[in-house]
């Protein structure tokens, strides 16, 4: 899936000014050290002379220079023939420009890092996946890492660990950092990758309703992050109706607009799922 | 402009442009209106002063009061508003009302120098006003007069410079059709009758373009509060503050739905070149709040993504609910194909279709379709729908064969009734178009629901052929919230005795979103809403959903808290739909907003010390403006003594609705006839009014000065 | 493949990236890599919808499809840099483009919503700096070209000079101003139209292939 658009906390860095950076080096009016030409006459004069051809048009103006050189352009001439240039390839071609800003500031000296803990490069790998959106089972890790039982304990007893967490599903149990992750929607990610949609639908409904409290309807399960197709909730909705572990889970239909609901009857009536329900879809909650 | 004059916040100069003499003067804003904020608070002030309250609306001797506030363009987020203020012609009493328009001419009016303009007398040929910074003329608008907004609009910008502003009536205002608006930007509207009173002045626009700038005591700050409010405490649209869609970082998300509908999947398809996937949106960052909402996607569905474009709205929003479409199947009927709105006028048109739809292209787009015909023409010709009561009133009167008896076969068959059966789009053009020539029994339902049911007897049962009376009606179309003419805008169906309390009070539906915004917002009721209101106002404040219970005080409390906020926002000004910043995305708040904000806000920006009681303290002087004009102009026109029989009267619906249900049961909203006069008497109390008429007592008049009010009041023997 | 290998440090990044300054971009093809970093589609680069300019700190991307009209690029450039709120005189312009502007798009135009805000090009050669009869526009020691207040006397002339009127004269003040790369105007862009992307994620995106 493509990322435009899509932009991820931490991906691009907000330029953040703190009000004693602005008012020194970025305010036009408070900058006394503004640099002079070594040759002020010079300089004005070449100016003055630039000036007078800007003025009666004798000048080429940046863009107008720019253009002049298409034809050299390989950018151009790809767009030209309907084709496109690698980007570091045009820029290679391109002439050196002088770069007019002072040197970066380097990046501050790594402080040396501390002999990294096998629980803290684990907890590092699991934050990463999490950002990645992933959660990280148990049993995967296990295959790659003999020791993990030790890791883990560790790992939980080390306070840069805390945001480490676990989701117990019924196949596996996985990890998340919740820096990265909200808790509940960490569950909701396990139930979505343990592929249990009976499971997944009950689970939801019931805390749907105890939580908001709300019932569900059925399109809530066809949209991110779930994605499951109408044949997989039919099918869904037939297991639910056999399994006596289900049984508290019901469904409805609207009466205006025939939309599918579910409710678990563990944590409201019937009568207030439907109210609920049709509320919505009457436009209650539109004006 | 205030930079110029060195004040804060304010622009300092209220424009006066007099049509019968051409004069055209300014005045200092402060001190006079210093108490009155801005905006609505001004424009009541002036309407008080300079016009008797039993002035006929669309006379000469009308004023029209455009206004804005010290935070309008002052760098504050959600603060492209602008208040009109004039007297209604079309509800109940004919008192005070106030229409709040967006788009971008707010700041351009706050950038020219301009706290206000009062627009009085009336002009002999059709004219714009032209306020170019210090210039200001009276334009001759003859080329322009008898066409749509949008075609006005272009016009006048074109004519005057790309800079320019402009906000038009159409056809409807020309025509003094009280149901009738101002369209600026593209699709952004002021209604409440706005439209006709300045068509009676022959004013078809305001044309605004300001070079200036608004002084601020503390530049730094404003960015500083700015920043904060838009990582750590708006949400979505109308601040829903948690995401329709489970998103990573949220631990809520809505289940039904709510207007945060940005999400991963949700494109902007579009979007010149290539869809734009709308994404995450986390808590704790600026550059994704603008793809939060998409409003079209709420109203509509998944299929609203097909024609969205891009998300445009008012000046200094991050939020963004106007989607703007490209809706090419119109181009099949010769209909403009860009449409952008945010509201009613979208939303509610399939309902006009009253033999049914179909669909175009796609299953289920007739609503997208029809909508964004429907609002395209409504914007341009200019009508009001009165938040959708124009549009289910002719929807009765059709289906009740009401209509039909009150048109002549001649007029019936001169209706382009197959357009509509047909579910073309040109139906929602021909309907507007004859809203906004105003003849005939269209005339009458332009007049709007109050003079319409007088009219036609539709207020008495035993008067009309249907034997209804369309205020009381329990019917899925009738949402009229008072008998005064004007329908519920999230009333006791989202937030109990509280939200009916506020609706009842104004002149016109209420504009007023303090509860709905977190009752709707998707968050939890027990872990979140209920936690964080109780912790502004008390236990028992707020209910869960559809599950109420008796008035208590401290839902008194937030009914005053929401219906005192309204003229807050309204004359400072800031989106009525966005503030307050009640709850917050921020988990480590624990979803808690921030009520001081707005004070920290005008603090920042005048340069003086605000605090929520003394912003209280203010907007509560305006609401018993409200209050005292609407006594006198009900004394004046209808002889009537008593507010709270005459006006805050609420038809029978909201109390016999749902009749499997009692009150008070878990599953309805349906109020209580007992409760709701406890209530009455319990908010009165509160707000210092007279318990039997609703009435503000001189004492409470006195204690916000306005002892001149009492003293109108005493000579009109409605206080003692 | 070229030598993005080379791209191991931020300084040699901002050197080449200096090149595209306010060029177009369409004919050139960038790895997802790139383009997911910088925001932006193939598509815009291809339309001509995406002008990249390097600032000290990083590449600013300008993407058109994204703005939304929201006006708040103006109102922190003017509150960062004027201590007041405007957008006449801000240094980043997005309301004269709103309606119908001398490019044809805007609100009553054809091209209904496409708007977005115009930056300075920061040009290598200133046709506002080559006007300035003054000598008061010139790059002080951190490479950032900026309106000497002393110098100014309120011409205009590099308001008329630059071809896309980028500075302009504060009619209070009498003095011209133009962008001085404060990167506020990013800092406060909702939809990510206006962007700075650090040398650092560029030259991390350069050596993914």
């Amino acid at each position: 899936m493509a990322l435009f658009g899509r932009r991820k906390p931490g991906f691009s860095k907000e330029v953040k000014l703190k009000p004693e950076d602005i008012s020194g080096e970025f305010s036009d009016r408070n900058d006394p050290a503004m640099v002079r030409n070594a040759n002020p006459k010079m300089e004005k004069a070449e100016m003055a002379a630039r000036a007078q051809a800007v003025m009666d048009g004798t000048a080429k103006p940046a863009a107008e220079a720019a253009a002049a050189s298409a034809s050299e352009d390989l950018a151009q001439a790809a767009a030209a023939r309907g084709e496109t240039v690698d980007l570091f390839e045009y820029l290679d071609s391109l002439p050196e420009v002088a770069d007019p800003f002072p040197p970066s500031e380097p990046d501050p000296e790594p402080a040396p890092e501390p002999e990294r803990k096998p629980a803290e490069m684990l907890a590092e790998y699991i934050r990463e996946r999490t950002k990645a959106v992933s959660l990280t089972g148990r049993k995967s890790l296990a295959k790659e890492e003999p020791h993990l039982d030790e890791m883990l304990e560790e790992l939980r007893g080390l306070e840069s660990c805390k945001d480490i967490c676990t989701v117990k599903g019924n196949k596996d149990e996985y990890f998340y950092s919740d820096e990265h992750m909200a808790h509940n929607y960490a569950r909701i990610a396990m139930l979505v990758l343990e592929k249990d949609i009976p499971l997944t639908i009950a689970e939801m409904v019931r805390f749907n309703c105890k939580t908001y409290p709300s019932p569900t309807p059925l399109s809530y399960f066809e949209r991110h992050p779930y994605y499951y197709t109408e044949p997989q909730l039919k099918h869904a909705l037939t297991m639910l109706s056999r399994n006596p572990d289900y049984s508290d889970v019901k469904t409805f239909v609207t009466e205006n607009n025939h939309v599918t609901y579910l409710y678990s009857e563990k944590h409201m009536s019937f009568k207030y799922a439907r109210a609920l329900a049709e509320g919505v879809e009457s436009g209650e909650a539109d004006g | 402009m205030s930079v110029k004059n060195g004040i804060n916040g304010w622009a300092g100069s209220v424009l006066r442009v007099n049509l019968t003499t051409g004069a055209i003067t300014t005045e200092d804003t402060l001190p006079k209106y210093k108490p009155y904020i801005g905006g609505m608070g001004l424009g009541y002030k002036v309407i008080w002063d300079e016009v008797p309250l039993d002035t006929d609306p669309l006379g000469p001797d009308a004023k029209v009061v455009f206004a804005v506030g010290p935070l309008t363009a002052s760098g504050v987020p959600c603060s492209g508003r602008m208040n009109v203020s004039c007297l209604s012609c079309w509800s109940k009493g004919d008192s005070i009302v106030d229409a709040h328009m967006g788009g971008h001419i707010a700041h351009a009016f706050k950038y020219a120098g301009y706290d206000a303009l009062i627009v009085e007398g009336q002009s002999d040929k059709p004219v714009y006003i032209k306020i170019d910074d210090e210039k200001v003329t009276i334009e001759d608008a003859s080329e322009v007069w008898g066409k749509g907004t949008f075609e006005t609009n272009a016009t006048l910008t074109k004519a005057n410079g790309d800079e320019f502003d402009v906000a038009s009536i159409g056809q409807a205002g020309e025509n003094l059709v009280p149901m009738s608006c101002m369209v600026t930007s593209f699709g952004n509207s002021g209604g409440g009758g706005v439209g006709a009173v300045l068509g009676s002045k022959k004013v078809k626009a305001l044309v605004v373009r300001g070079t200036g700038a608004v002084k601020i005591a503390r530049p730094l700050e404003v960015k500083l509060l700015s920043n904060y409010m838009i990582k750590d405490l708006v949400g979505g649209n109308n601040n829903h503050n948690v995401p329709t869609v489970p998103q990573t970082w949220a631990e809520y998300s809505a289940t039904t739905k709510n207007r945060w509908q940005g999400a991963p999947g949700v494109t902007w398809d579009k979007a010149p070149n290539g869809p734009i996937d709308m994404g995450e949106q986390p808590s704790g960052v600026i550059n994704v709040a603008a793809l939060r909402c998409n409003k079209g996607v709420f109203d509509f569905g998944e299929i609203a993504e097909k024609y969205t474009v891009k998300q445009g709205g008012c000046s200094s929003c991050p939020v963004r609910c106007y989607t703007e479409y490209d809706m090419d199947p119109l181009a099949d009927y010769d209909l403009p194909t860009h449409v952008s709105n945010t509201c009613i006028p979208i939303t509610g048109q399939t309902g006009i279709y009253c033999e049914g739809t179909h669909d175009f292209v796609d299953e289920g787009d007739a609503k997208v379709i029809l909508g964004g015909a429907g609002s395209r023409a409504q914007d341009d010709f200019g009508v009001w729908c009165n938040y959708g009561n124009l549009k289910t009133d002719f929807i009765r009167a059709y289906k009740d064969g009401i209509l039909k008896e009150h048109m002549t076969e001649e007029e019936w068959n001169a209706v382009p009734w197959d357009l509509m059966k047909d579910g073309d789009p040109r139906w929602a053009v021909e309907f507007y178009r004859l809203i906004a020539e105003g003849k005939g029994a269209w005339g009458v339902i332009g007049k709007g629901s109050y003079y319409m049911y007088k009219e036609w007897g539709l207020d008495d049962a035993t008067k009309n052929s249907a034997g209804k009376n369309y205020y009381d009606e329990v019917s899925g179309q009738n949402t009229n919230v008072t008998y005064n003419g004007y329908p519920k805008h999230h009333s006791s169906e989202d937030a109990w005795q509280s939200g009916l309390l506020y609706n009842v009070l104004y002149n016109r539906d209420c504009m007023i979103h303090h509860c709905t915004n977190f009752v709707r917002s998707g968050s939890p009721y027990e872990e979140v809403i209920k936690p964080v209101l109780e912790s502004f106002f008390g236990e028992g404040c707020v209910d869960a959903p559809k599950a109420y219970t008796p008035i208590n005080e401290n839902k008194i409390k937030l009914a005053k808290w929401a219906f005192n906020g309204k003229q807050w926002h309204d004359s400072a000004t800031l989106c009525n739909w966005m503030y307050p910043m009640t709850l917050s995305t921020s988990k480590k708040r624990g979803y808690k907003g921030d009520l001081d904000l707005d004070a920290k806000y005008m603090s920042a920006v005048v340069g003086e010390d605000y605090t929520r009681d003394s912003i209280d303290f203010d907007c509560e002087r305006i609401s018993n403006m409200l209050r005292a004009m609407t006594a006198i102009s009900f004394k004046l026109r209808l002889d009537s003594s008593n507010l709270r029989k005459d006006h805050d009267a609420v038809p029978a619906w909201v109390f016999d609705k749902e009749p499997d249900f009692k009150a008070f049961e878990e599953g309805t909203v349906k109020m209580d006839r007992d409760d709701w006069e406890k209530s009455l008497d319990m908010f009165y109390e509160a707000m210092g009014w007279d318990k039997e008429t609703g009435i503000p007592t001189r004492e409470t008049l006195e204690k916000f000065d306005l002892g001149d009010m009492a003293d109108k009041l005493a000579e009109l023997g409605l206080i003692s | 493949m070229s030598d993005q290998k080379r791209f191991l440090d931020k300084d040699y990044t901002r050197r080449q990236f200096l090149k595209l300054s306010g060029k177009s971009l369409v004919g050139v093809a960038m790895s997802s890599a790139m383009l997911s970093t910088l925001g932006v589609t193939a598509g815009a680069l291809a339309e001509d919808q995406v002008r990249v300019w390097a600032f000290p700190q990083g590449l600013l991307v300008v993407n058109a499809d994204r703005c939304v009209g929201c006006q708040r690029c103006e109102i922190n450039c003017t509150l960062t840099n004027d201590g007041c709120c405007s957008s006449y005189i801000s240094r980043v312009k997005v309301t004269r483009n709103l309606y119908s502007s001398r490019n044809g798009n805007g609100l009553y135009t054809e091209n209904n919503w496409t708007y977005f805000p115009d930056t300075c090009r920061q040009c290598e050669d200133p046709a506002c700096g080559n006007a300035c009869p003054m000598g008061a526009i010139v790059a002080g020691e951190d490479g950032i070209r900026r309106v000497d207040q002393d110098k100014c006397v309120g011409c205009g002339a590099c308001v008329e000079a630059c071809p896309w009127h980028m500075p302009t004269v504060n009619p209070v003040t009498n003095k011209s101003s133009k962008c001085v790369m404060c990167g506020a105007c990013v800092e406060g862009c909702p939809s990510g139209a206006l962007s700075i992307v650090p040398w650092d994620k560029i030259t991390a995106a350069a050596q993914e292939v």
